[in-house]
């Protein structure tokens, strides 16, 4: 197994101002996270709204550039590669945004869409009416706008697109979380129908720790642009270790407070929602630590 | 376009009526070479100030005839301008009458028009000017000026709006600082001003093609500096859109983003801009003409035939037919107005 993506250390930052720019906040969105994507495996990334998540996956897609650590295609740093140099990875690397009524140009149709994500520009009617057949629309609709379709119709469209280069990784941000609950079932079957077909690899992005730990063999757990746990997901689903995967897994019985005031301490993010939080919580951050094979976390629990 | 018209339709009647009637009027004044009685420059010396035609049916024995007529006149009095007419003859109107050789569209040569009747006897259906000129005819020929400097300088405006809204709002930065400081600088003059300083800076001398094309190029030049900020805001929305980003994500370049998914969203607003900034053109045409300054006699462009009222308050009492220029401004005006209104709701894909 190769690695298809690797992320170093990464790290962005955005400047909120006011109205006159006189007061600037600093939002830290991702806060140096590393990982690896292996060929042929499906990651997920989970965590609440607001954990940075999707701004990760843009990192990743370096459809925003970070501003610290390295991004790594195949062994092959491309953090500052410009957007030319860029092109074969971007039909390598596609993504599924979360909103497919959103994430579809609501001038184009569906075949001209679909056609633009082709590599050889003058692909045929044939090959795009092929592509829409593999993920479950009619061929007839390669003239109809996006107004005309469902949202479960999008979201095919969207992945049509992002198959349509032949990707070696596909980042879906949320593909479902649009969408009802029997689409949602379609949506993710499909997905993984095409996996087999394909040999793709995913990265799913997801605020939902049950639906993540039964389609991905690896998750990673984030916190306020930190991944405070990150696994198999057998072990990180039948033992979580971090308090915050306890409570992302069941939400109803997890003694977590609701989140206070913002950070006025140096130490772990997670520490002012923590039950179990101790003075040293507080003060310093906590190291990522392997506590079974390929199962880190970082908290002072475990040290 | 059938889509378009059904949708037309359904969003109001009457905006779908406006489309149709701009069509028409366009039509009929492109081809005014067929359809009027005289060309714009035929004088008739001795009907100055002629009110218009009576057309007849029944002649003054009280006989009635099937086919209308006109009676000669002749100038009563030469200081209130009246006329009498003669009836000892009958001048029946004509149709598809042979006169003199017009080029249609500058291209085709005719001899036929729609209608007119035998000489002396004129019809003048909005009467005459100064020079004995009939207004109907030149109305339709000032239409054809007046409507294509709005339709050529509108397309160039947007043209212009479109590139510098595009790339100030797609690239920002410098390059945005650059553009929007130039858009602001042409903004800060009184558009008015603007254009009378912009034309005297050419001469006054130059011939009527030339004018012509000056005129297009002073009004695009004013009227695209709005349409491009309006354009660098909705592109500056737009390119935060979760579409753009996955054109990006697929490795587009710059240009196709640009021009196939920025720009084509914010056609529903310009298309509905452009229509609505049209009657500035046909009045900005008709300001400099009024002036003297646009296009010059004896070529008729609504702006100068209103400005031979100009000024001569008598002419309103005597000959309010001289006014019909600014009625036909205005009667385009709103139907453009109406349909700008409309398009804005009819061509938003949401509402298809």
């Amino acid at each position: 197994m190769s690695e298809i993506l690797r992320c170093e250390k990464i790290r962005k930052v955005f400047v909120v101002r006011d109205f006159l720019g006189v007061n600037r906040r600093n939002v830290v969105a991702v806060n140096n996270i590393s990982i690896k994507i292996e060929e042929g495996t499906n990651t997920g990334i989970v965590g609440e709204s607001g954990s940075g998540k999707t701004t990760f996956a843009k990192i990743m897609l370096l459809l925003i550039r970070p501003d610290e650590g390295s991004v790594y295609y195949r062994e092959k740093e491309i953090t500052r590669l410009s957007d030319n140099k860029l092109r074969s990875f971007r039909s390598k690397v596609r993504v599924i945004f979360q909103n497919p009524y959103k994430s579809l140009n609501p001038r184009a149709t569906v075949g001209r869409t679909i056609r633009e994500a082709m590599i050889q520009t003058d692909s045929r009617k044939q090959e795009i009416e092929e592509i829409l057949m593999r993920v479950g629309i009619p061929k007839e609709y390669r003239t109809r706008y996006p107004h005309q379709l469902s949202g479960g119709e999008r979201q095919r469209i969207a992945i049509a697109r992002a198959l349509a280069g032949f990707p070696e990784c596909i980042v879906a941000d949320e593909p479902t979380g649009n969408l009802d609950a029997t689409t949602e079932i379609h949506i993710l079957k499909l997905l993984e129908d095409l996996k087999r077909a394909f040999n793709l690899t995913y990265v799913f992005i997801s605020h939902n720790l049950k639906l993540v730990s039964n389609i991905c063999d690896n998750i990673a757990v984030m916190y306020k642009g930190n991944i405070v746990e990150e696994g198999s997901a057998r072990s990180v689903s039948e033992h979580p270790l971090h308090p915050y995967t306890k409570a992302l897994w069941n939400p109803e019985t997890a003694n977590v407070s609701e989140e206070k005031e913002t950070k006025n301490y140096t130490g772990c993010a997670f520490a002012n929602r923590c039950v179990f939080r101790r003075d040293i919580c507080l003060q310093t951050e906590p190291e990522m630590v392997e506590i079974e094979k390929g199962h880190f976390v970082a908290c002072f629990l475990y040290e | 376009m059938k889509n378009f018209l059904r949708r037309l339709r359904k969003h109001s009647r009457i905006s779908y009526y406006s489309f149709w009637f701009l069509i028409v009027f366009y039509f009929v004044s492109f081809f005014a070479d067929l359809l009027v009685p005289y060309h714009f420059d035929e004088q008739f010396r001795n009907k100055p100030y002629h009110p218009p035609t009576k057309i007849h049916f029944v002649d003054n024995e009280g006989k009635f005839h099937i086919r209308p007529f006109v009676y000669n006149t002749s100038m009563d009095d030469p200081v209130f301008r009246t006329y009498r007419e003669d009836y000892s003859i009958r001048y029946p109107v004509k149709f598809f009458v042979d006169g003199h050789e017009r080029k249609v569209l500058f291209v085709f040569k005719t001899k036929k028009y729609l209608f007119g009747v035998d000489r002396p006897a004129g019809i003048f259906l909005f009467g005459t000017d100064t020079y004995g000129r009939d207004i109907f005819s030149r109305l339709l020929y000032g239409g054809r000026i007046s409507l294509s400097i709005s339709m050529i300088g509108v397309l160039i405006s947007f043209v212009l709006g479109m590139i510098t809204g595009g790339f100030a709002g797609y690239f920002g930065g410098i390059t945005d600082q650059i553009l929007m400081r130039m858009v602001e600088i042409l903004m800060v003059f009184p558009s008015f001003y603007l254009m009378l300083s912009l034309r005297a800076m050419f001469p006054l001398n130059l011939s009527s093609i030339q004018v012509y094309f000056l005129i297009v190029l002073i009004l695009s030049l004013i009227g695209w500096a709005g349409l491009a900020r309006i354009i660098r805001g909705m592109v500056l929305s737009i390119k935060e859109e979760d579409y753009v980003l996955a054109a990006r994500s697929l490795g587009l370049s710059h240009w196709k983003i640009l021009v196939f998914h920025i720009l084509p969203n914010t056609f529903s607003y310009t298309i509905t801009a452009i229509t609505i900034s049209v009657p500035g053109y046909i009045i900005g045409e008709s300001a400099l003409s009024l002036l003297g300054l646009g296009i010059q006699e004896p070529y008729p462009s609504w702006g100068n035939i209103l400005s031979s009222t100009v000024g001569n308050l008598k002419v309103i009492g005597d000959a309010p037919w001289l006014l019909l220029a600014g009625a036909f401004i205005f009667i385009i005006l709103i139907n453009f107005n109406i349909l700008g209104d409309a398009l804005r709701n009819v061509l938003d894909p949401k509402n298809w």
